[in-house]
């Protein structure tokens, strides 16, 4: 690539909302490069992570017949630790897995609504697709700068010699940094993201047998589980933990906002060393060999929180819009679909030659109109909430915990008195008009 | 293995105990039964590929804003940082950039907003094996 070539667009970052994007664009025929920071797509890369079939299925159809996936999940937990027990609920149903052999046989028809993945593997045999459709990646190659010209975006500066590249437009997808860094509007005096906006997750890959983990996670041959917990798994802090199967890894981590990491002061390492130190995950993970620690802020701003989504010469997706739906453990499938609507709004404009925010304002009627938007939207409240109700997080999870050991302990004293017993074990901590109040607040927050 | 005494405060060269470029530890911990042994932060870190610049990204703008405005958060990005590049060294916050993940926590968990955060140059810095 010579300093003064021209692209149609350009694409910043190949992970799941750029690559979305340049490969819907490449298929269109559009001359479209598409940089990577990394040594190759998918080595920055993090998430928890649990992939929702549908979104890439519209662009990659049979998907899971040819990606590295580790396996199709069949079952989803929630859990609630205390600080030595553990309550839990859970589903499991062949329906997540529509055509999967139970026995772990080549799946033949519609994926699975879920697979856990690795993305170092799959955002490298997902760019893939995108360079087959005819797109120039180029890697290790980190996009500093966005080219103004009349307040219009013209092209990227990269970090390399003769850094500089021309296009109609950019598509910025370069994660959540973006925000502070190449996209100015944001950067209103100090940084555009606050510690309240984000979660600061680590993560470990821990190897286990095949064998082992379909055992302890009571799974088919082949099939995969995820469990989220709440409560003792982080510490006091308000945030979310999870366990996710992988082929023959387990990857186990705990979130956390950031804000509550500066509050308190505590280290996000010890946080997962006491998390699977557990007497209830202890045996989960027993035996197992750590391979890969890994850290990463999560975007959970929600609807308030997400910034300018176009403008002259741009549009912004994934992570850099804050597209992250904290309540469903959705990301990766937002960012896909925002990259897609990013691409097919600039194949509109091409055909018009407009690349004006007027021309872009029809990506943000598409998010608006698709699931991206809509469920941003309706939880628009819950970071609020949360923030304004700790309690969920840190004693719900206690008083769970008490009031099933109360129900469930024999001890020959009345069962009458057990449920007095257990009706204290909850108005101990919180008040009757108190659990109201949360409740309400709740369903209001998700309205 | 200990990393705390080779580690250098800002831009110096790669402490001794952090692994080559493009090399790649084994695993870090068998445990035995249930006894699953307790993982340090230096353990954490042998686990991760790397690699390394020889100029660093992350600079603490303003040594005295740590010293006299930071004390009550402890420090803050010496505690919050899940990789302990930023440690608290007598009068000053040292920076190992060397072992940074790029999570990017302390550009904006930092109360002071007093780093100066960039990612590594294109081709550098953290390279996961799984993500």
């Amino acid at each position: 690539m010579s300093g003064n070539e021209r692209f149609d667009c350009i694409v910043v970052g190949a992970g799941p909302a750029g690559t979305a994007a340049a490969l819907t664009l490449a298929r269109a025929g559009v001359k479209v490069v598409l940089f990577e920071r990394g040594e190759f797509p998918g080595a920055k890369n993090v998430m928890g992570g649990v992939l929702y079939s549908k979104t890439l299925n519209k662009l990659v159809p049979g998907f899971w017949k040819e990606a590295p996936l580790e396996r199709p999940v069949i079952e989803q937990n929630l859990w609630m630790l205390s600080s030595d027990s553990v309550a839990k609920v859970g589903y499991r149903s062949p329906r997540f897995v529509p055509g999967h052999a139970a026995e772990g046989g080549v799946p033949d028809e519609g994926p699975a609504n879920a697979f856990t993945v690795l993305r170092a593997k799959f955002d490298r045999w997902f760019a893939q697709k995108a360079v087959d459709a005819g797109a120039l990646l180029i890697t290790e190659t980190a996009v500093e700068d966005l080219l103004w010209e009349n307040g219009k975006v013209v092209g990227v500066q990269t970090g390399r010699d003769d850094g500089k590249v021309y296009a109609d437009a950019v598509i910025v997808t370069a994660g959540l940094h973006a925000l502070n860094s190449l996209i100015p509007k944001m950067a209103d005096g100090r940084l555009g993201i606050k510690p309240e906006h984000v979660a600061l997750a680590v993560k470990q890959i821990i190897a286990l047998p095949k064998e082992k983990i379909e055992d302890r996670f009571n799974l088919p041959a082949g099939m995969g589980a995820t469990i989220e917990l709440v409560g003792a798994s982080t510490s006091g802090l308000t945030g979310i933990s999870f366990i996710y199967t992988n082929a023959d890894s387990i990857s186990i981590g705990a979130g956390a906002m950031l804000s509550d990491y500066v509050k308190s002061g505590k280290h996000p390492y010890d946080v997962i060393e006491d998390f699977k130190a557990h007497p209830a995950i202890k045996p989960l993970i027993a035996g197992g060999e750590v391979k890969e620690y890994l850290g990463h802020l999560i975007p959970e701003g929600g609807y308030n929180a997400v910034p300018k989504l176009y403008g002259d010469g741009f549009m912004v997706a994934g992570d850099s819009a804050m597209l992250v739906n904290s309540v469903h453990r959705e990301g990766s499938n937002l960012a896909m679909e925002s990259g897609r609507l990013a691409a097919e709004t600039f194949i509109k404009a091409k055909e018009r030659k407009d690349y004006s925010a007027r021309s872009f304002a029809a990506y943000r009627d598409a998010l608006d109109k698709s699931f991206v938007l809509k469920d941003l939207r309706k939880y628009r409240g819950i970071q609020h909430y949360l923030d304004s109700h700790p309690q969920i997080f840190l004693s719900y999870p206690e008083m769970v915990s008490e009031a099933a050991f109360r129900f469930l302990n024999v001890d020959e004293a009345p069962k009458a008195e057990h449920e007095k017993m257990m009706v204290q074990a909850v108005t101990n901590r919180r008040s009757m008009m108190g659990l109201l109040s949360d409740l309400w607040a709740g369903w209001r927050a998700t309205r | 293995m200990s990393v705390d005494a080779s580690r250098s405060a800002g831009g110096g060269p790669a402490p001794a105990a952090a692994p080559d470029v493009k090399t790649q530890a084994q695993g870090a911990t068998i445990a035995t039964g249930t006894e699953a042994k307790r993982l340090s932060i230096d353990d954490l870190l042998y686990l991760i590929r790397y690699n390394p610049d020889d100029r660093g990204h992350l600079r603490v703008i303003n040594d005295d804003i740590c010293r006299e405005k930071c004390v009550k958060y402890g420090y803050a990005c010496t505690r919050f940082c899940p990789a302990q590049v930023y440690k608290w060294e007598e009068n000053h916050v040292s920076v190992s950039w060397e072992g940074c993940i790029e999570c990017g926590a302390c550009r904006i968990g930092c109360p002071f907003a007093n780093i100066d955060w960039k990612y590594p140059r294109g081709g550098f810095g953290v390279s996961f094996k799984n993500g």
